[in-house]
């Protein structure tokens, strides 16, 4: 059996707030952003709209004071590229250095 | 409703009508749509994702860690696409960060920041699963209000 540790990439863009994710935050964000066309493209002789890119908001902000800091709660996301190995072939750094 | 790339997305809407659990403070799930290729590397073995998601949501400890919802392919264009339901997440912090005049966080921030992810990556080595950056645009992510059950 091997103890290997494969390489772990983690980017500040697979690291993402849950907070403002509420329906009626949503609805309000939607509101206030109604979705824009960013252009067109042809398949097959049909025409579809390219739609612009709107991220969700964080109900937080960067000048937030400490006691706000607190109530963070992240998700770290995006497997497209995870590896999943047999129990016992993997050792964590993470774990080393708790 | 949908935001992003229209990839049929009335298909996308009715799909997940049927799987609506029950919460009405979160009745919206994001909907990430992989590409053909994506796709059929899934279906090769060669990529992974819904299997990783799938072993979280057996994990007795999610936090930090996404729930897969519900997953479902569709016919596109181009062929097969893979669909996995998740919760709606919010900003990045790559997003969070350079919102601030000096483009950069202060330490206290910082620290929350690399806790969570901490307790994210102990509960994703406990499975055997590790992180890996992806380098290539596999997915299109739409926005999808559910129903309420009927």
């Amino acid at each position: 059996m091997h103890d290997f540790t494969p390489e772990i990439d983690i980017q500040a863009n697979n690291v993402l707030f849950i907070g403002g994710t509420g329906t009626k935050t949503i609805e309000e964000h939607l509101h206030d952003s109604p979705q824009k066309i960013h252009g067109e493209f042809k398949l097959k002789g049909s025409c579809y709209p390219i739609m612009q890119s709107q991220p969700i908001p964080s109900s937080f902000l960067w000048s937030d004071p400490g006691i706000t800091v607190e109530l963070y709660i992240l998700y770290l996301a995006d497997f497209g590229c995870g590896k999943q190995y047999p129990f016992g072939q993997y050792r964590s750094p993470v774990h080393r250095l708790a | 409703m949908i935001l992003g790339k229209p990839l049929l997305s009335v298909q996308v809407y009715a799909a997940h009508v049927h799987s609506f659990r029950g919460d009405e403070n979160h009745r919206y799930r994001a909907i990430k749509i992989l590409t053909a290729y994506a796709t059929k590397r899934h279906h090769e073995g060669h990529l992974l994702e819904l299997k990783i998601l799938q072993t979280i949501d057996t994990a007795t400890d999610k936090c930090n860690l996404p729930r897969l919802v519900d997953h479902f392919e569709m016919d596109g264009p181009h062929g097969r696409h893979l669909c996995l339901v998740l919760p709606v997440l919010s900003e990045t912090v790559d997003g969070f960060r350079l919102s601030a005049p000096s483009k950069s966080l202060e330490p206290r921030k910082v620290k929350i920041i690399i806790s969570e992810v901490g307790h994210a990556l102990i509960r994703l080595h406990d499975a055997n699963i590790i992180h890996n950056g992806e380098h290539i645009k596999f997915n299109a992510y739409a926005l999808c209000m559910i129903s309420p059950p009927k």
